[in-house]
């Protein structure tokens, strides 16, 4: 690639802010101009992002020193980690920006859209880039930010914006933990900066997993694991390209970004054994239920919300069983192939006039050929394929997760079988078998810069598991991209695409006019996302907010409204009253009152003395 | 203290002032009160007299008992004021008001008869009243004639009469040019009291005078527009 | 000859004469005469000040004119003042500072 100095980096991160800036405050009223220039933005960042791809180096103004041995920095720190992470972000970034070129172009709120995708590529920019953790978590809230405003861009329908809200306020439980782990990181290391963490020897172990699994928190929100996977189905809410960028490629993998990157600072030794359990098996019981619950979606994007929920639960599971570069490697070609799907998802949706339902399309395939084979070359990559990118990613955790501790091999397999299962489910309904509405029966293929993004993603989706683009990834010596063995793993992972597009086909090949899995009482409990939902409606809401609520209540109207700030304005009125008195309003007696001023500073000026 | 045939007049009409200022609060008149005001001025006036200050008299008898208590008895007439009930029917303001009036003249004397430096041996409170008293270097030009420590059973120390110099010109008839006015008068033998306030006044005061006839140019400005009737009506 | 003290406490007691007057007058002309009193007592205190600190055989002026802008000022302030009065009167046909108590409310 091209030479440029490190410096460039400080662009790559002020750039985009610049532009929502510019974009906020000067283009609202032309938002034709609003979308190029970001789109140009985002141009210029990817291309720097090439050009810094092999490049390393720090570089970090000093921003609070509050003592000696405690001060933050804003700087950028890049490794082979960061800089591909920064090709994802930017090049994805980019291929949507284009998408929404065409697929916002009659929003009313264009600029407005494409200044928060600008706040989003700052923000994400300044995690990936991040060279200490503090910084990483002002970016963090950032991009929460960003999701917040992106996911309530259409803000006047309700759905939109309680989802938006449920988003920013499921991820504050996750920060709240991560704030408290980077404090106690800091506490046990003495800096923020990642490339001087180190855990210092003879520090107690539980102390160790306490950190870990708070920083994990902050994982879990951001990354949608379970329990707090609520949000991410919700926030499809959002336009269907910022669902790509934000809620399948980049932000969701920044909790799994942030994971590797502590791991990699810390050295993977430092994580002791029951932190790692607990993440694997977190990121075990999330790849498995929403995978379960993917099935029974009806809604097409929610298939592949859910479908990227269980994808991130494998990153986890890679990341607790201590395999960072496999799971680095799945974030890396998962990027790729679900933008890629979430955008083919977002031109059906445009060509078959805003229609979600999967059971109201068919046929699509006859009518709208690029995108249907873009769509099932990102299916082929998501259900590993061999060949396929996801093929060597997803064989990459197997391996580790057989070598590790079988029990999460077998659910890695199990997860498998049904991401091709339900993958496939969407295969079959939406691009074969008949037109089952007015809309898709009219559906026409979409224009080109919609088309070209998918086409351009569709090739990374099949290629970015080789060498030659992965190599590197990862800052460890033995990692090598695009390896597999005709090993168990290769053989079960054969078996379960097998079964489960043999399973697909007998379930909805031809054209079944409706779910026949559906009706009895596990797909309602799948479709209705195993009750968890409900269960967080009814009982944290309903139950605990609810006392909370009351005594919070009680707390605001007795004590703080009723004493503090009543007593307060209480004692106020009764001195004004009394003060009054003084306020007669008869000269006489203000004289009076000066009279015996001026005695009184005579007297302290003259007489008084200490 | 020896106290000379001139001096009996400073008391005559020391005593004058105050009985004639008494009056002019205690008088029910408005117009009674003014005329008492006058005289009152005239009395401070012919003091003022006697301490030198010859320009200062007759300005204050012009300005003051002239132009000013004019001026009030003009608007106590145009308003037709009527005369108020007796002004010590107010009981508690006469008797907040002559208690702070005592307690203030205490104060004064306080300072004004407490002897500078004496204070420490008398262990006498009063150090920062020393202070004033010191800053204003008042008698310092005077040679320090018979500082006797008084102790008072207060604490206090009785502060010796601080004599005030006498005027001869002649001594700094020097300091003045032979063709000046001021220089002649002198050599004269008499005194150009009002030649050498000019002198003061338009050479080290120049800008302040220059600021006081504009504050005066823009108080008659205001009395134009305040007496003006509102167009409205 | 007269010692400075008793020039500085007669010209206390005559602003304290004017200060009695403030207090106890309910009409207004005369609280301003009362004023006015207050004035020429300190000015009285000024010139003795000048003379005590006389260099020289002769007074220092400083003093003296420091009263004389006193005498400009207080000309003024008499000048406004009643001006004032005569309006306030118009207003509300009454001097007595029983009347003028909208503050109050």
């Amino acid at each position: 690639m091209f030479d440029i100095d490190i410096q460039y980096a400080w662009l790559l991160l002020f750039l985009p802010l610049a532009t929502a800036a510019f974009n906020w405050f000067c283009l609202t009223k032309r938002p034709n101009v609003a979308a190029l220039t970001s789109t140009l933005s985002c141009l210029v960042t990817l291309v720097l992002s090439i050009g810094l791809i092999d490049k390393s180096g720090a570089d970090n103004i000093s921003w609070l020193t509050i003592s000696d041995n405690f001060s933050i920095n804003i700087g950028f720190m890049l490794d082979s980690l960061s800089t591909r992470m920064m090709l994802v972000v930017t090049g994805i970034g980019f291929l949507v920006h284009v998408f929404s070129l065409g697929y916002m172009a009659d929003d009313e709120a264009k600029a407005r859209y494409f200044a928060c995708l600008s706040i989003f590529m700052f923000s994400m920019t300044g995690i990936v880039m991040a060279s200490n953790i503090a910084m990483t978590f002002i970016f963090w809230e950032l991009v929460g930010l960003s999701s917040y405003l992106l996911i309530g861009h259409w803000y006047s329908k309700a759905s939109a914006a309680d989802a938006a809200k449920k988003a920013f306020i499921t991820n504050r439980v996750g920060d709240f933990g991560f704030l408290l782990g980077i404090l106690l990181l800091w506490a046990l290391t003495n800096t923020l900066d990642f490339s001087a963490m180190s855990i210092p020897a003879n520090t107690c172990e539980c102390l160790i997993n306490l950190t870990i699994l708070c920083l994990f928190c902050g994982a879990v929100g951001k990354s949608a694991q379970f329990p707090l996977h609520v949000w991410l189905p919700d926030a499809m809410e959002g336009p269907t390209p910022v669902s790509a960028l934000i809620h399948a490629a980049t932000m969701v993998a920044a909790g799994v970004y942030m994971m590797v990157r502590v791991q990699f600072s810390l050295g993977e030794a430092a994580f002791p054994e029951f932190s790692a359990d607990v993440i694997a098996t977190i990121g075990a019981i999330t790849a498995i239920i929403a995978a379960l619950m993917a099935t029974q979606q009806d809604d097409i994007k929610r298939v592949l919300a859910y479908s990227t929920l269980s994808q991130l639960g494998y990153m986890v599971m890679a990341l607790g069983l201590l395999a960072g570069e496999a799971a680095m490697f799945h974030l890396f070609t998962h990027a790729w192939f679900k933008a890629l799907l979430f955008l083919g998802a977002g031109a059906i949706i445009i060509a078959c006039h805003h229609e979600q339902d999967i059971w109201k399309m068919g046929g699509l395939f006859k009518r709208m050929k690029i995108t249907s084979v873009t769509f099932m070359l990102g299916t082929a990559a998501l259900i590993a394929i061999p060949g396929t990118s996801g093929f060597f990613s997803k064989e990459a955790i197997l391996d580790a997760a057989l070598a590790k501790n079988p029990i999460f091999f077998w659910i890695g397999a199990g997860v498998a079988l049904l991401t091709t299962f339900y993958m496939m489910r969407v295969i079959f309904v939406v691009f074969f078998g008949k037109e089952r509405s007015h809309s898709s029966e009219h559906a026409q293929e979409v224009s080109s810069n919609m088309w070209v993004p998918l086409a351009i993603l569709a090739v990374l989706a099949v290629i970015s598991g080789y060498g030659f683009i992965a190599t590197d990834l990862v800052p460890f010596n033995d990692f090598k991209a695009a390896e597999f063995h005709l090993s168990l793993p290769f053989y079960v992972s054969m078996g379960t695409l097998v079964l489960g597009i043999i399973l697909a086909y007998i379930f909805y090949a031809g054209s079944p006019a409706s779910d026949k899995l559906s009706g009895n009482a596990i797909s309602k409990a799948f479709a209705n996302r195993l009750y968890i939902d409900r269960f967080y409606d009814n009982v944290l809401i309903r139950g605990v907010q609810g006392v909370l609520a009351a005594i919070i209540d009680f707390l605001d109207q007795f004590i703080i409204s009723g004493m503090i700030v009543g007593g307060i304005a209480r004692l106020v009125g009764f001195v004004g009253c009394l003060l009054r008195r003084i306020q007669s309003g008869n000269m006489t007696a203000y004289t009076v009152l000066f009279g015996i001023g001026m005695l009184l500073v005579i007297y302290f000026i003259v007489y008084y003395s200490c | 203290m020896d106290i000379f045939a001139s001096d009996i007049l400073f008391y005559i009409f020391g005593a004058l002032a105050v009985l004639l200022s008494l009056m002019v609060v205690f008088l029910r008149n408005p117009v009674s009160s003014a005329m008492m005001m006058a005289l009152s001025f005239g009395a401070v006036a012919a003091i003022m007299f006697g301490l030198g200050a010859h320009f200062l008299g007759i300005l204050q008898i012009l300005v003051y008992s002239g132009a000013i208590m004019v001026l009030f008895a003009f608007i106590i007439m145009l308003l037709n004021v009527k005369e108020e009930s007796s002004p010590l029917k107010n009981r508690w303001s006469v008797a907040l008001g002559v208690l702070i009036a005592a307690l203030f003249i205490g104060q004064l004397s306080g300072i004004v008869f407490t002897l500078p430096g004496a204070g420490e041996q008398c262990g006498c409170p009063l150090a920062n009243a020393e202070k004033a008293w010191d800053d204003l270097q008042i008698g310092q030009t005077t040679e320090k004639t018979a500082e006797k420590t008084v102790c008072s059973a207060f604490g206090n120390v009785v502060r010796p009469a601080i004599q005030l110099p006498a005027i001869d010109p002649a001594l700094s008839a020097a300091k003045f040019d032979k063709t000046s006015n001021i220089r002649k008068e002198i050599d004269n033998g008499e005194f150009p009291d009002t030649a050498l306030l000019g002198n003061t006044l338009y050479s080290k005061y120049n800008r302040a005078l220059v600021i006081t006839g504009l504050a005066l140019l823009v108080a008659s400005i205001g009395v134009v527009v305040l007496s003006r009737r509102p167009s409205g009506k | 000859m007269i010692p400075l003290t008793h020039y500085l406490i007669l010209s206390g007691i005559l602003f304290s004469i004017g200060l009695l007057g403030v207090i106890v007058r309910r009409d207004i002309i005369v609280i301003f005469m009362c004023l006015e009193m207050m004035l020429s007592a300190a000015n009285l205190s000024l010139i003795a000040f000048s003379r005590a600190q006389g260099i020289a055989g002769l007074p220092n002026y400083d003093g003296q004119a420091l009263s004389i802008f006193i005498l400009a000022i207080a000309a003024a302030e008499v000048a406004i003042g009643l001006a004032l009065i005569v309006s306030l009167y118009r207003a509300r046909r009454s001097v007595s500072t029983k009347d003028l108590n909208v503050l109050h409310d």
